[in-house]
């Protein structure tokens, strides 16, 4: 997903489940932030370093390649962008390190995104903008593993777009170019996606780069034989799979506000963003490469207020000058992102599943580790800034 | 590339260029040892893919190429083996044909890549008439037990320097968020 999601629809699905427009803001950067909060980000403010929720393609080239770099990855990947669906999942007749990575498939609807809305309950405005960039990349997302691996998450030559027309739909070769300077030509689908590499671990089959920004775009529909469904064609099917995505936030939203006891999986807010249906059917649905403006225009008209557009370095002096920087914007995100990464891997961790390593500990890895080695004048394992 | 795999690269970088003066130095023996490295370099490919095939990739959609790659690497492995005993012209026609699938596969890749517009098409290219001249150099000399070893270290040492290329060059891939 790109920021017209998951910074202007969450603002719109924010409104909608009854935020005000200044907690919307703070929903939907905290959301858009997840896309932008690496170690390089991290260490220009001199924060925990094991609070990143992403990794810069530079940060990708220079991770290592065996197992503890696998694992690092596979937290920060699996944590925020590619949710396991089912860590206990069964195939018959496979090894386990199949089914270890098997087992970090992401879709919708599994019992760790209960955990991530559950996670956000009574905490910072922040953690909720979290746990809406986790569910809506569910969505997005869905039959790709937040770990590299070729035999999940390679894609072949059999791969359709189905553009809409009169009679239905009509099946178009989809093409794909490896040059990342290239943009994706959607009038013609040729899409620019990851190069082929027969080393299981390489860094090309992380998520959905085998797949190019396909997932990412909310108008395409495509079917495609995925990896590791045993030759079953699969239809994505995005902007029904977007539209989900927006009733099933303004659900969770309003769950997180208190309007609901419990969160159930598979609920979503038809009535609420019923009123909005076509309009925002249409935003979806629209072939372009960003859909930013139309999203701003609805959230604007729903809010009465304007947009800011997202801003990265908006509340860096605010973190740096503080002497309290837990209370701020963004030591609360940072405090978020920790407890999300911590849950997931401790999950993953505990189903005997290695590939996300140790879980991620708040308390030692987070602001206490920094106060403890300011303290002490110290850095961190091999002298790196914590 | 990872620095852990840069550091791989540039290891049997050294390991190919210690293995082609070796040649060099002992052209007499050269074929036998040429066959046994070649035979113990496919055998561990074999292996490997072989591994792969039975722990991961069997269940993968065209999974099956991995047990196609490894049956045809161990009967390579196999088959060289068998070559240090017998004349040295087939180990000659050996290298002939290896550096003439090599060069016509680079030129497959440069074509593929001109055609995504990936800048490596020329690399490729260039890649690909080395072996074609190298496999030329085997014909012409192929009664000079000699020179093939020359040709062939020239071989190994041309491969390690493009994988210490490959190893220092920047790349640019595609972003996923």
């Amino acid at each position: 997903m790109n920021n017209d999601f998951h910074y202007y629809a969450t603002y719109c699905s924010a409104y909608l489940a009854g935020y005000s427009h200044e907690e919307c803001l703070e929903i939907c950067y905290s959301a858009q932030l997840v896309d932008w909060c690496t170690r390089t980000f991290l260490s220009k403010l001199k924060a925990p370093l094991a609070a990143a929720t992403t990794q810069l393609s530079l940060e990708l080239m220079d991770e290592r390649s065996d197992s503890i770099g696998i694992q690092d990855i596979t937290r920060i990947w699996s944590s925020f962008h590619f949710l396991p669906y089912d860590l206990h999942a069964k195939k018959p007749h496979c090894s386990k390190r199949y089914l270890n990575k098997y087992r970090l498939i992401c879709k919708p609807n599994g019992d760790l995104l209960a955990k991530t809305v559950n996670l956000a309950k009574g905490k910072s405005l922040q953690a909720v903008g979290i746990a809406m960039h986790v569910l809506a990349d569910t969505w997005a997302h869905k039959n790709f593993a937040g770990t590299p691996s070729l035999v999940i998450n390679n894609i072949n030559y059999y791969i359709y777009e189905l553009l809409p027309d009169d009679e239905g739909f009509t099946e178009r070769p989809i093409k794909f170019s490896h040059n990342p300077s290239a943009k994706d030509d959607i009038e013609n689908s040729v899409y620019v996606n990851t190069i082929y590499q027969d080393s299981e671990n390489a860094i090309m089959n992380l998520g959905h780069g085998r797949a190019g920004h396909l997932p990412d775009y909310s108008f395409i529909r495509y079917k495609y034989l995925p990896a590791w469904a045993e030759y079953e064609e699969e239809l994505k099917d995005n902007p029904s799979d977007y539209y989900h995505a927006v009733c099933q936030m303004v659900y969770a939203m309003k769950y997180l506000r208190g309007e609901y006891e419990t969160f159930e999986k598979c609920t979503y807010d038809i009535e609420s963003v019923g009123k909005w249906e076509k309009r925002i059917k249409d935003i979806i649905g629209k072939r372009r490469l960003n859909a930013a403006e139309d999203w701003k225009a609805l959230g604007e008209e729903l809010s009465g207020e304007k947009i800011v557009p997202f801003e990265l370095e908006r509340y860096h002096n605010e973190f740096t000058s503080a002497d309290d920087k837990e209370n701020t914007f963004l030591g609360k995100f940072i405090n978020a992102a920790l407890a999300q990464k911590s849950m997931v891997s401790t999950e993953i961790y505990q189903s005997g599943n290695k590939l996300a390593g140790h879980p991620v500990n708040p308390d030692k890895e987070g602001f206490k580790k920094k106060r403890r080695s300011e303290r002490s004048g110290k850095k961190g394992k091999g002298g790196k800034e914590i | 590339m990872s620095v852990s795999q840069k550091i791989k690269s540039v290891i049997t970088s050294v390991l190919y260029i210690a293995l082609a003066l070796i040649l060099i130095l002992k052209p007499d023996n050269g074929m036998i040892i040429t066959a046994a490295v070649l035979s113990l370099a496919l055998l561990i490919y074999g292996i490997r893919f072989l591994y792969f095939y039975f722990t991961l990739s069997r269940h993968m959609v065209g999974g099956r190429r991995e047990l196609y790659i490894s049956v045809i690497l161990l009967d390579l492995a196999f088959f060289v083996l068998a070559l240090k005993d017998i004349p040295q012209i087939y180990i000659a026609i050996y290298l002939i044909i290896f550096h003439i699938l090599s060069g016509v596969i680079d030129f497959l890749r440069s074509v593929e890549s001109l055609q995504f517009r990936a800048p490596v098409w020329r690399f490729k290219l260039i890649s690909g008439i080395i072996h074609i001249i190298i496999a030329v150099l085997c014909v012409v000399f192929i009664r000079s037990t000699e020179i093939l070893v020359y040709v062939y270290s020239a071989g190994l040492i041309y491969s390690a320097a493009t994988r210490i290329i490959n190893a220092f060059s920047k790349k640019s891939f595609v972003y996923i968020q």
